[in-house]
């Protein structure tokens, strides 16, 4: 007879490592990281540029000098170019970044040349016309006033400017600052900025690859001062309410975060582990008290954004309007408990399994080994950084949780943002 | 190329096993065959929260989450119009964990009190949150209506309101599982480093012994053939007009399905289609616009939606776009604008399969409709329609009478930039 109250057993997961990428150097300046996976038939190329925060006035000029990319270039027309990407089947990707912003297209192998030829013409060759930019501006505008009518994009955006004030993380959108922007400024920090990147390229290659992709990005890349940071890092982190009311809110949107620390920090992988069962996944201590036992949200989360330059610590949830401020109390009881109270051996085991069987799902999923790779690079982290994932999750003891949690995530330090009713 | 094999077992329950030895991971996916279209209509809502049932406890296992994050698995679940899905990945050595889990809740559920009211509170934030608190969010809700008058497409899966998820009893939710979540109307595919015979012996073990229920008889009212115009216009808090059209189309297995799908794309997939290069770009009346299909097993909708650009009026807007309709009508479909779309759609069928998980979501999903063997005959489907194919869709669908639209107007004071 089936016991079905016994649990099959438990194999663990004895080792992980990352393999081993490709890098070359190329000729004009940057790298290129090149991961080749076999019978995907597809591939995925990564231009990863300084045009990004780091090197901007302000969040427009990021967001609509990576945008504009694709709207014409000096061969082809916006409508071209769109009409060219369509016609091989490929997907073009913009991200604006604090640290970074990047433009990517996925592609199928057998069209691999005509996808590096296009994004090489993409970003040697991009026209910023005036229409188009106009054409932008308006698509733009339209875009942040709908943003600014979510209570989940005003309370994250609030929290974040809260955080790191004028410092180039703490950047957000403006309507005036998207209208003041014309073609001469884009083109300027397209050229000093944007110009200067490095290639993540992984998937179905051809084996000339580097042939190819050297051949189609040979200019000289434009040296990038060192990117700033301002004094504000510097100051105390102290808490402040951003807190945005409106009567046409429905729910309230909390965000509750402080200025952390990079991957660099000797606490990274402890906090990682804390921040699991404090709030990072279903089975976390927010999610079981504020979902799953009182029904006041549909998720909670709390989540580590490291940069590279600092980081910050964000929980997240959206809740019924009348339990908003018993959600914060309930929030700031879960940190106190883990800080004062040791979890159980097996609540720990739980967390540290799952963080290990979800990474090791990360590197084995397609195109993600590389962005792995892309972190050790930008972050400047030691190459075995991932490699000692599995060693360092397993050796984080109840005593860290504690200690980690009462040094970093002091309930007094956390600004609090919501955009809610009343 | 999708390469699986299959076998049913005596209780009816149909296993798919795609064996990939490229990755140390599993998937296993079990899709139940029931959705929205399946709810009374004074019980609407009540397939998708009774998904969320699904993770309060079985009978033998008083939690379903935390025993799988032990094994360093993690899981979830989608319910839409025609089906329920649930859906795990692990490291494959912990294979059986998945089957355990997955077959104690097919067996029996808990049904505590508290896991209903506790669900039924998340629901209704769930509801807030996506359809009440943003704008637009409730676009839907107002267009199933409009479009369909007797089929249960008529609501969303979240349901027509929340007084019927405020109001579902235990009685409806056991109904339900009796009803429904048997193994002779479910599909499970388990796909990765995992082998066949393994896959064999765990389902007899764990599934096996389950018994197999009434078959599932539905009686679902079709829709009947639209013959006007229909027309909604509302006013809300949001920034801007947008439009809504909607056109009924074949379902998911009709000969003409694929023409149907390339028609929206030449429509309005994307920067190179007709709409956005036409009426935001160059006219530029809209700020987004886009076309797409429904994709629905019972016959479906072709969408096309946009945002109106400051200065225009929905009127207007709409105007422009059955002009572009008759002008598509009346001009002869070129090769080339059918070969980007077809190009377009088979990449993305290529993108869809590198995730093992989507293999495995995509293998359960055919088999629904019919055959496993969908997913690889999908590409010579969507090759072998011809431009005089989307062309007769096009003259056959694209009418007045066949249209449902929806005017969401803005009440804001305009703010013109």
């Amino acid at each position: 007879m089936l016991d079905r109250t016994q649990a099959p057993s438990v194999q663990q997961v004895q080792k992980i490592s990352l393999p081993p990428i490709e890098k070359f150097s190329l000729p004009g300046g940057g790298n290129l990281y090149a991961y080749p996976e076999k019978n995907t038939e597809a591939f995925r190329i990564e231009l990863l540029t300084k045009g990004s925060n780091l090197n901007a006035q302000n969040a427009a000029e990021v967001q609509l000098a990576i945008k504009m990319l694709l709207e014409g270039t000096n061969r082809y027309s916006g409508a071209q170019l769109s009409e060219k990407i369509d016609e091989l089947g490929s997907f073009v990707e913009i991200t604006p970044g604090f640290d970074h912003s990047s433009i990517s297209i996925y592609g199928l192998k057998k069209h691999f040349n005509e996808n590096i030829g296009l994004l090489s013409d993409i970003i040697y060759e991009s026209s910023f016309h005036d229409q188009a930019l106009n054409t932008l501006k308006e698509k733009e505008q339209n875009r942040l006033k709908l943003n600014m009518q979510k209570g989940s994009y005003t309370s994250s955006v609030n929290l974040r400017n809260a955080l790191f004030k004028d410092h180039p993380y703490g950047y957000r959108l403006y309507p005036s600052d998207i209208n003041s922007i014309n073609s001469q400024q884009l083109q300027t920090f397209h050229k000093n900025y944007t110009c200067s990147f490095d290639i993540f390229l992984s998937g179905d290659l051809p084996s000339n690859y580097y042939q190819i992709i050297s051949g189609y990005f040979s200019k000289r890349q434009p040296e990038v001062p060192k990117q700033f940071e301002t004094p504000s890092f510097k100051e105390s982190n102290a808490p402040k309410d951003t807190s945005h009311r409106d009567s046409k809110f429905v729910q309230s949107s909390i965000k509750l975060g402080k200025r952390l620390f990079t991957r660099s920090s000797p606490d990274y992988f402890r906090f990682m582990v804390a921040n699991e069962l404090l709030g990072g996944f279903f089975g976390s201590r927010l999610m079981k008290n504020i979902r799953e036992d009182k029904g006041y949200t549909y998720g909670i989360y709390s989540s580590l954004y490291p940069l590279n330059h600092s980081g910050y610590f964000v929980i997240s949830t959206d809740v019924k309007a009348e339990y908003e401020q018993e959600t914060i109390r309930e929030i700031y009881k879960e940190i106190k408990r883990l800080q004062e109270e040791p979890v159980s051996a097996q609540e720990l085991e739980v967390v540290k399994n799952y963080m290990i069987g979800n990474y090791l799902n990360a590197i084995s999923s397609p195109f993600s080994i590389i962005t792995k790779y892309k972190t050790l690079a930008t972050q400047s982290l030691p190459t075995d950084f991932y490699n000692n994932y599995l060693e360092a999750i397993n050796n984080t003891s109840r005593e860290d949780i504690q200690q980690v949690l009462s040094t970093h995530l002091q309930t007094e330090s956390l600004t609090r943002s919501i955009s809610g009713f009343i | 190329m999708i390469p699986f094999e299959s076998f049913t077992l005596d209780n009816g329950l149909k296993v798919i096993v795609h064996e990939d030895h490229s990755t140390p991971m599993a998937a296993f996916n079990l899709l139940y065959k029931v959705g929205a279209r399946d709810e009374h209509p004074e019980k609407t809502g009540f397939a998708h929260l009774f998904e969320h049932l699904m993770f309060g406890g079985s009978r033998h296992v008083p939690q379903f989450d935390e025993p799988l994050q032990r094994v360093g698995g993690d899981n979830n679940a989608f319910t839409s119009n025609d089906i329920t899905n649930y859906y795990i990945t692990l490291p494959a050595v912990n294979l059986e964990t998945a089957f355990w889990l997955e077959s104690d809740r097919m067996l029996s559920l808990s049904f505590d009190p508290k896991v209903l009211e506790v669900q039924r509170s998340v629901v209704i934030e769930e509801f807030k949150q996506r359809y009440l608190n943003q704008p637009y969010g409730d676009a839907w809700l107002k267009l199933r209506p409009l479009a369909y008058k007797k089929h249960p497409y008529r609501w969303a899966t979240i349901g027509k309101e929340i007084a019927h998820i405020e109001q579902a009893t235990m009685a409806d939710v056991k109904e339900f599982f009796y009803t429904y979540y048997l193994p002779n109307n479910a599909v499970l595919v388990v796909a990765g480093d995992i082998s066949l015979v393994e896959v064999q012996r765990l389902a007899e073990k764990w599934f096996g012994p389950i018994p197999a229920g009434a078959e599932v008889k539905r009686n679902i009212p079709p829709e009947p053939v639209q013959s006007e115009y229909r027309q909604l216009e509302v006013e809300e808090n949001v920034p801007v007009d947008a439009l809504y059209m909607t056109f009924h189309m074949p379902g998911r297995t009709d000969p003409q399905y694929h023409a149907t799908d390339l028609l929206s794309d030449v429509l309005g997939r994307g920067k190179s289609s007709r709409l956005y290069q036409q009426l935001l770009q160059k006219k530029r009346i809209f700020n987004s616009i886009s076309a797409h299909v429904s994709g629905s097993v019972d016959p479906g909708l072709l969408v096309i939606e946009g945002k109106l650009n400051g200065g225009h009026s929905i009127e207007e807007g709409e105007e422009a776009i059955w002009n572009l309709i008759e002008d598509f009508k009346q001009h002869e479909l070129g090769k080339a604008e059918v070969e980007k779309v077809k190009n377009k759609a088979e990449s993305t069928l290529v993108f869809s399969e590198l995730e093992l998980l989507n293999r495995a979501m995509n293998l359960a999903y055919a088999e629904m409709l019919g055959d496993a063997n969908l997913v690889n005959q999908e590409r010579e489907m969507i090759r072998k329609v011809r431009p005089e194919d989307i062309q007769r869709q096009a003259e056959h669908l694209l009418v007045r009478e066949n249209a449902s639209v929806l005017r969401y107007k803005s009440n804001q004071l305009s703010n013109e930039n």
